[in-house]
Formats: structure tokens, sequence, C-alpha cells
């Protein structure tokens, strides 16, 4: 039964947003006729605008035909023509709408695979009106992360009347970390730059956003690392030296922000990997470890970690990353921990690189003191592609929440994946974003735009999906599942340093399918003293990224173009901690990052795929972007898998589409741990 | 019972009493009684309206759950997504004693488990069946009378 209303929007035609959320535009999808039929009453009551579909085809039809026609979508999970999760993960990674799932089963796993691929929140059935009263605040939350600037939509927050504080069904940490986040973003007014109200119209306005194109992200880089990650690094000085015109301190600040809670990310997950090779002695082996992963739960804490301003790795990418473990693929999640960032100066990373032979089954990583790992089973066929050999990195404890990441040890071959062209630094050492999964959504640009910088990626490990890698930028839609892989370092001056990683969270970027990223890496052998987390750093919107001198490549615009961390006397690969927030809340990106140290011997990067390629036919994509997104990760890390770096970069430049990525968009969806092999 | 000579206030009552008492029985929870006050949203014939609608895509389900089950090999995927909309019908509308029946077939399926599944359908279909008179009756006390328009206003 197709059921379709269109309201008249009072106050013009995108609504009367003066009264938000009076006036939200809402679509809702559900082929039970009974549950639609009901939720339209409720959404009417609750004073939106609410137009019905009970085929997921319809609705996808509707939404592309105008973009800002709907300020939320909110979807059944079972419906005939479409998992509503592949549903989920096409809006998000298309139009860059919050997403509301929908079931009458409470299965915490289902939850899970709901948050990983971006969901913003997740219902069961029965609905009661009251939930559904707070629902707006994921339309403000987007809007907030995504422009970039803080307290636009301040106005209307503080204007709105919500009703409750929201009760986030199920994600209890995101609504934490939303609630953090909300009052931060009210109460913080110094962070906002473009104070005002400029956006009455969340849907309607849409800020010029920057993309942060390869070549700008190596500026930042070099910047940042001119003036030291820790100390000299303001927005200001940056922007100073990077001199690149219509670049706004803003943009900037929230660049840095990103990158910082990349880097972080990077040396957490390093350190988690080193920590996961030690505890199951793997060396060389083939296999992807998961690095720990901040639970949702434990994100919370993260916000008690000095270093992010915001958590940026929220428990929510970790839930994604959880999330998307438990496909099928048969992750495992072990114990979470929410710190996820790791010390800098822990970062140690040892992994075993492992070259992606073939499927990577699931490695659990004791419980390792970081967070649990993630074992995602990687996709194989996807995987095949690539073949990563993934390095455990170990991680430090990381704040970050997110985390995880197989460990990929990518051997430094020197094959900056997409190399050649796409590096920016033509480090081999480049980030390697591995897209989990390559979604049909994923439009095939996909495939090769990984844009993989593995710095130490064996030329042969890259086949095919690292050379493609470039197109970072191309695409503008995410749908690769980034995992971050968190390159072992193999090599003590590669990319990076202990000490310089600070809360870098080795991302593991695990492979993506098509992506090229399953650069194999060599083996390293996991005591690698100094861990390269070369992950990219990816616009974490918070964290700091120590970013060590050398590092830098970053193929900007993909979130995280490709480190090139090739920094071999420092060997600091700017982790890119980038937590895996999932800015917009598109949580379904795995990232995968691949941090690719440079590591002479071979860094590894996690090339992990995405079992969740296999499992979940919607990989999240994300558009945004992917590694770390926290903005808009509520509460979890923005575990985005990317299915291929070409993903990843899509999901950055859908990112920078959609807005300022520098805004810390970069949502995670989910990691996508690739297991380990 | 000549629902046409009662006015508009006692039929309303009358409505009320019903769903009130398929409450006591446990056939029904308070969504049901909800969902008839969300009449004033969505117009007068929602609650009318919604009854037929779920009763009939309910009892499609159950004959598509029915035949899953027939088949030599059970598909439990399917019978999976049969058993989760059902469900999620009756429990949108109120009927907890067929969505508690959906929750036991769930977990047959999730078992695996054909004996079982067998049981828990005939479980669904026994409250389908125990649903379906009282709802009809109350959709022919809303329904045909001209005052159940009126009614439906107030």
């Amino acid at each position: 039964m197709v059921v379709e209303e269109i309201r008249g929007k009072s106050g013009g035609e995108n609504g009367n947003y003066d009264n938000f959320p009076v006036g939200m535009r809402v679509l809702a999808v559900d082929d039970d006729p009974t549950c639609l039929r009901l939720l339209e009453t409720l959404l009417r009551k609750c004073q939106y605008h609410v137009t019905v579909k009970s085929q997921a085809r319809e609705a996808l039809q509707i939404l592309r035909e105008n973009k800002d026609r709907f300020d939320l979508v909110i979807s059944d999970v079972h419906m005939p023509d479409m998992d509503g999760f592949k549903l989920l993960e096409l809006v998000g990674l298309e139009m860059d709408l919050p997403v509301i799932m929908l079931s009458a089963n409470s299965d915490p796993k289902l939850v899970m695979k709901g948050v990983t691929h971006g969901a913003c929140d997740y219902l069961v059935k029965p609905i009661r009106i009251e939930e559904l009263r707070n629902i707006w605040q994921h339309v403000i939350r987007r809007k907030k992360f995504d422009s970039g600037k803080q307290n636009k939509c301040t106005d209307q927050i503080n204007n709105c009347q919500a009703s409750g504080q929201g009760q986030m069904s199920l994600m209890t940490g995101t609504v934490d970390q939303n609630g953090k986040f909300n009052r931060k973003r009210k109460d913080d007014d110094d962070e906002s730059e473009d104070n005002g109200d400029e956006n009455e119209d969340p849907a309607t306005q849409k800020k010029p956003r920057v993309v942060w194109s390869i070549e700008l992200h190596r500026k930042f880089v070099a910047a940042v690392n001119q003036l030291g990650i820790e100390t000299e690094a303001v927005p200001k000085r940056i922007l100073d030296m990077m001199n690149v015109e219509g670049l706004t301190r803003e943009n900037v600040a929230s660049h840095l922000q990103k990158y910082r809670l990349y880097l972080k990310r990077i040396s957490s997950v390093a350190t988690q990997q080193a920590n996961m090779a030690a505890a199951l002695g793997i060396k060389d082996s083939p296999f992807v470890r998961m690095s720990s992963l901040d639970r949702l739960g434990d994100f919370r804490n993260l916000a008690g970690s000095g270093r992010f301003a915001n958590t940026a790795l929220s428990p929510y990418s970790a839930n994604g990353m959880l999330g998307r473990l438990n496909s099928p693929g048969g992750v495992n999640l072990h114990n979470l921990t929410s710190s996820a960032l790791i010390q800098p100066n822990h970062a140690q990373n040892l992994s075993n690189s492992m070259s992606n032979a073939g499927k990577f089954h699931p490695v659990i990583t004791p419980g390792s003191q970081n967070g649990s790992l993630f074992q995602g089973s990687l996709e194989m066929d996807q995987l095949q592609k690539n073949k990563c050999t993934t390095e455990i990195t170990n991680f430090n404890s990381m704040d970050d929440s997110r985390m995880f990441t197989a460990a990929s040890a990518f051997t430094n071959t020197g094959e900056a994946i997409g190399s050649s062209s796409n590096y920016l630094n033509g480090d081999p050492n480049n980030l390697m974003m591995l897209h989990g999964n390559s979604q049909q959504a994923l439009s095939g640009g996909f495939g090769n735009q990984s844009s993989l910088n593995m710095a130490s990626f064996n030329a042969e490990s890259l086949n095919g999906g690292v050379g493609q890698s470039s197109n970072f930028l191309d695409h503008g839609k995410f749908n690769e599942t980034w995992q971050t892989i968190q390159l072992p370092k193999v090599q003590s001056n590669t990319l990076f340093s202990a000490e310089h990683l600070q809360d870098q969270l080795p991302l593991n970027t695990v492979r993506d399918n098509n992506s090229s990223n399953s650069p194999h890496l060599q083996n390293n052998p996991l005591d690698i003293s100094s861990t390269t987390m070369a992950s990219r750093p990816l616009e974490d919107s918070r964290g700091e990224i120590q970013f060590q001198e050398g590092l830098v490549g970053q193929n900007s615009d993909t979130i995280f173009g490709s480190f090139d961390f090739n920094i071999p006397a420092n060997g600091n690969l700017p982790p890119s901690s980038k937590s895996l927030d999932q800015s917009t809340g598109i949580f379904n990106r795995k990232m995968e990052m691949v941090v690719n140290s440079r590591l002479p011997g071979g860094a590894s990067t996690l090339m992990q795929r995405n079992e969740i390629e296999q499992s979940n036919t919607d990989s999240r994509r994300s558009n945004e972007n992917f590694l770390l997104e926290q903005a808009k990760l509520q509460g979890g890390f923005v575990s985005q898998s990317y299915g291929s770096l070409d993903d990843l970069v899509n999901a950055v430049v859908k990112r920078e589409q959609d807005g300022n990525i520098s805004d810390g968009n970069f949502g995670f969806d989910d990691y996508s741990f690739g297991p380990g092999i | 019972m000549d629902y046409k000579n009662l006015d508009t206030k006692s039929l309303n009552q009358l409505l009320i009493n019903s769903i009130g008492e398929l409450q006591q029985q446990g056939l029904v929870d308070d969504y049901f009684r909800h969902c008839h006050s969300l009449k004033e949203e969505n117009g007068p014939f929602f609650f009318v309206e919604l009854i037929p609608v779920f009763l009939a895509d309910a009892r499609k389900v159950v004959n598509e759950m029915a035949k899953a089950i027939d088949q030599s090999l059970v598909d439990y995927n399917q019978m999976y997504v049969h058993c989760i909309k059902l469900k999620g019908s009756a429990a949108c509308i109120g009927a907890c004693r067929l969505r508690n029946a959906c929750t036991y077939m769930s977990q047959a399926i999730d078992d695996k488990s054909r004996d079982r599944c067998c049981l828990a359908l005939n479980d669904i279909k026994q409250e389908y069946k125990y649903l379906q008179n009282p709802l009809e009756s109350i959709v022919k006390q809303l329904g045909p009378n001209a005052t159940i328009i009126e009614m439906m206003k107030s």
C-alpha cells in the first residue's frame, strides 16, 4: 500500500523553521501499513510535516528528486524491497540526512548494526509519541556538525521546545554524547565562529563548504608540522601559514580538530594493535586485527579525556564498529574500552603485518587495555583486492572510543597506494583508507578512488586497490567503510614515533572491498618500535593530532587522503585520530584507515576488510567522512567502514560537499574491522 | 444492537467501553486505546480504517508464515521477516497477546526448530482469532454508522 501524503508546509517552501521543530519535514518509510499509518499520525501530532512511503525505493526516489525536501528520515529495518540498513546507508551517503531506524526487534545486535550503519537513532515498535517528540534533535545536531560552525543553530535549539532531554532509545551513549555536545555547543560560544542564526532553516541553507583537497590538506599539515601540533598550531597561525584564499579560520579550526582526533586515534589504534599483536603473538600472519574499540559507553569517558574537546570518538563509533563486527562476519567484540585514545607516547605499533591473503578472520584481541578489538570479518572477496597485511599496532589506551581497526601491517613498500597519483606526498606512508565495502551505493568510481596512501605498502600488496587511490576526492560519496588501519610501526622511524603519537588512534583501515587499499604490507615484525599510526588524520574534529612533522601525506580531499607519513625521521605519523566521529551521524562508514606510516620496513596498514561488507550489504556508506566523525557521532565513534579507499575518499568528498569537513564532519559510521585473517 | 439510534456521545462511550473491556481481557494493551485517541489528528476514519487494515495485513502474514512452514525446507530468514512484521503491527496497534505470540515464534525461529515454529504459529493463529471478533465488532460499531463521523469529530 502506498500512501503518500504531503502536507503543505506552513510558512513557505522549506517549512516554518521559526518554530522548529514544528514543521520539521519527515519522511517515513515502512512496508507495514498499520505501523505506517500510526507513525504518520503520531508524527503529525508532533506537528511535523510528514510524508509516508511504503516502499524503500519510492522513498529513495523522492529523496533523490529533491534532497532538500526533507529533514529527517524514519525507516523500518525489515522491508521487502530493500533492507532498511541499505536504505540507511544510501540516504546517509547521498543525502546526508539523519535517519532513524525502526523495528519491532530490540535485539542489541540489530541496534548496533543500525549504529554502525549510521543511524542516528533506533526506535523499537511500538513507538510512543514521546520518543518522536525528540527526534528533531538529530536534525539540529547534524546541521551543526555539518556546518562546521558552532552554534549555528543555537537559536533554534534554544527555541526548540524540547519536550524532554531526548530519549534516545537505544543509544544511550549517544544520548549522553549528544547531550554533551549540545550543551557544549550551546554553551561554548567561543567556539562558534559564525555565531548567529545564519541558518534558521537548516534544510535550506547550505553553507559553502570547504573542500579539503589533498593539496589543501597537505598545506595544512605542513603548516601544523611547522608550527608544532601541540603548542603553536593554532588555527590563526595555520591559516596564515597556509595562505589560502577563501579559507577561514573556522575552517582551519575545525579541520585541525579533526586532525587531532585523527592523530589520537591512530596512536591509540596503534597501541591497541600492538597489544593485540602481543597478545596474539601473531607475526606475519595475514590477518587483520582489530584494535580495541571503544564502547559506546566508554565513549563518555572520553569526554573526560582532556585531549579531546569533544569526545570525538564517541562511543557511537565504537558501537558502530561493534555493530559491524557483529555482522555475520563473526566479529567478536571484545571488551571495548572506552579509551580509545592512545596516549601519545605509547604508540607502539606493532603489528604483524599480515598479508591479506584472503579472508581475514576476525581476530579477537584479548581485551587489551585499550579496548576491545573488533574483529570484523573481512569480506574476503573484497579483500582479495587488497592484499593488505595488517599489522597490529598497539594502541595505547585510547581515549578515543573509536578504535578499532584491525591492524594491518602494511609493509611499506613504498607503494603508495594510489600512489603516485594520489598521494600528495607520494609517500607510501599514506594512509590507506580502505573501504570496507563497496556497496552498490558506491559508485563505481569508488573502486578506484581509494587514495590509499599506504606509505608502506608493498607494491604488490597494493594491487589494484591501491592503485586506484586517488580519488578520494572524486567521490562525493562515501560508501566505503573506512577502516582504519593501523599501521604497524614497523619501523621505528616510520611514521610514528611512539612518542609522537599522541593519542592517536591508529586506525586500522581495513580494506575496502574494492578499494585498493589492500595493500598488503609485508609483514612487519610486530615489534616495531615506533608505532606508525599512519592513520590519516581524518579530519577529526577532535583530538590532538600529534602530527609530527614528518607526517603528511594526506589526501586532503578525502578524509585523510593518505597520510604520508613518511617521516622517517620522526616517524610520527599523524595519527589521525580521527575519532570516528560520525559527524553526520552516518555511521555507516567504516573507516578504515590505513595508517601508513611510512615505514620503511613496511609500514603496515591495516587493511581490513570489512566483513561487514559481507555481512552487511549495506555497508554504510556514509557520505561522511570517514574516519572519524565525531561530530556526528554522538557517542560512538564513527566507524565508518569504507569499503575502499575510494569510498573513503568519496566519503570525504561528500562530506565536504555536505558541509565543512573541517567541521569535523567526519562521520564514521562504523568501523569496519576486518577480521584478522 | 442498533447503533444508528444511539447518539454520538453514547456511541463513543460504547466504543470506549469496548476498548476497555478488551484491555481488561488482556487482548489489547494501552496502545489500542491510544490509537483510538489519535483519531483527531488523522481524521474521523482513522481508527475505523486502521483496524481492518491491521486485520487484513495480519491475516496475510499468518498465511505466509503457514506456507513457509509447510515447505520441506523451511526458510527461517523469511519466516523471521514475517514474524517481525506481524510483531510490529501487533505492537503498534496494541495487540499485546498477539505480539507475545510472535515473540515466541521468533525464538523458535532462532532455534530453527520447526516443531516449535508450528506450535508458535498455532498460537499466533489462535490469538488472531481471539482478536478478530472484538475488533470487527468495534468496526461495525463505528463504521457504517453515519453518526460515527460526528462522533469521530468530537
